[in-house]
């Protein structure tokens, strides 16, 4: 199935974050979580619905306990209210770093005057964290094929685990070399503000509006 | 039907039941009581994703699954099964003594091995060594992923000779058409996630199946086609 390529501004991202957090902080619950679901219906867009119905899965148990917790010592709205901020948060944070293109990040990162190292590691960490949990579970099954189970399996599981990421390091950091990384012009791309940014600054901007026109009018 | 393991506690076989897996196993049946079973077909057929099913790394979504309690397997990174710095200190865990280590290695060729560091192995050694790890520990049945995998000639011969003096049934899955037919007796033809073809590996390789699903004919069957000549199983030699 074609998927479209939607991706949003680095700067887009981080706006958003803030803005959902200051809403959660100021008590718009409803409207840090609509734009929680805005950015989750970008993420469909970009990844499929399989992908993000997997993500919600997981997301639903996190809500789940606090949920049941929290109605046992408040009441249920009290706990509804809770979760949905629970879950604003997560959707809003695992969203902006699946949208926002890894060399576009490191993009704006170099020009907040970030060395390009640190510029290019910090993206790499948040989209490795995927492919570490796939080698994870393929060490997992190796060692489970050569009869280790429980305590020994868990206690075995971290030597192939740190001498594999030794070893792809190392390749890694010879591919970067290769690539000449530092060399901006070259390999990373300026990010752009396109349709998707405008309608979620229009968003925030129409819903920040409606708060200060509430407040002081 | 709902999706259910079957766990068969004497009974050394894997057998499969229509079993439907997301979009990438449709319907697969699959029965392995002895000997070395190759499962064939090209990248993305659905051949890591059945072994996967066989060692219950992943839960199908439908049909049945009769397993032995006990599986062995080797997969494609043979380093992920190393846990300690020398392959003596690997086995040692299993056969308590050097003594019986070294009778171990020594019976299938690999004695040389003994007090080299794991994870410096070359990858057909490396190979050889977790194979026999998925071994040593006594599961009633074996399961490989791509054995051939970045092994020179000399390795895959040696590979192909463990697998044959193994004495459990061997799971492999692989797209090496030379190595399949040097080592497996019976073969299932996977592609798109279906099994469009079993049998004896020879009477398999005569047919054209392998062709239509985009594989070339195998040199020796090529060979042998234009002397006008058909090779034989140890089966039908003996019959």
């Amino acid at each position: 199935m074609m998927r479209l390529r939607v991706s949003i501004h680095p700067v887009t991202g981080f706006i958003s974050v803030v803005w959902v957090l200051t809403s959660l902080y100021m008590g718009y619950v409803l409207s840090a979580f609509v734009l929680s679901l805005i950015l989750t219906m970008l993420l469909v867009m970009s990844k499929g619905v399989k992908e993000v119905v997997n993500l919600l899965k997981l997301y639903t148990w996190l809500v789940i306990p606090p949920f049941i917790i929290l109605t046992i010592m408040y009441t249920p709205l009290e706990a509804l209210d809770m979760s949905i901020r629970l879950l604003t948060i997560a959707l809003v944070f695992t969203n902006v770093l699946q949208l926002i293109t890894p060399l576009e990040l490191t993009y704006t990162l170099m020009r907040l005057r970030i060395p390009a190292t640190a510029s290019l590691a910090i993206p790499m960490v948040i989209r490795l964290s995927e492919y570490m949990g796939y080698i994870v579970n393929e060490a997992l099954i190796a060692l489970r094929g050569r009869g280790l189970r429980r305590r020994k399996l868990l206690m075995s599981l971290p030597i192939p685990l740190v001498v594999h990421t030794i070893k792809s390091s190392t390749q890694l950091a010879e591919a970067l070399t290769q690539k000449t990384f530092r060399n901006v012009n070259l390999v990373l791309g300026k990010p752009k503000v396109g349709l998707t940014d405008t309608l979620i600054y229009l968003y925030i901007v129409l819903m920040t509006l409606k708060y200060l026109l509430f407040k002081y009018v | 039907m709902a999706f259910k393991y079957v766990e068969v506690v004497s009974l050394a076989k894997i057998e499969l039941i229509d079993v439907w897996y997301k979009d990438i196993l449709k319907g697969i049946n699959l029965r392995v009581n002895e000997g070395v079973v190759a499962l064939v077909g090209p990248n993305g057929a659905g051949k890591t994703t059945i072994l996967k099913v066989m060692v219950k790394a992943l839960k199908p979504d439908r049909g049945s699954v009769v397993i032995p309690e006990k599986v062995g397997s080797s997969w494609q990174n043979p380093y992920y099964s190393f846990t300690k710095p020398t392959v003596l200190e690997e086995f040692l865990e299993y056969l308590g003594s050097v003594e019986e280590v070294e009778e171990f290695l020594g019976s299938y060729g690999l004695k040389h091995l003994l007090n080299r560091y794991t994870f410096k192995l070359s990858v057909g050694q490396a190979r050889l060594v977790s194979i026999l790890l998925a071994v040593v520990w006594g599961p009633e049945a074996l399961v490989i992923d791509e054995p051939t995998n970045g092994l020179s000639l000399r390795e895959r011969y040696a590979v192909s000779r463990l697998l044959r003096s193994i004495k459990i049934p061997v799971v492999m899955a692989s797209h090496d058409l030379d190595f399949i037919l040097m080592t497996s007796d019976y073969v299932y033809v996977v592609n798109d996630g279906h099994i469009v073809c079993e049998g004896n590996t020879l009477d398999v390789f005569y047919s054209d199946v392998l062709q239509h699903i985009g594989f070339p004919e195998p040199e020796v069957v090529r060979v042998g086609k234009e002397l006008g000549l058909r090779l034989r199983s140890v089966d039908e030699v003996k019959s």
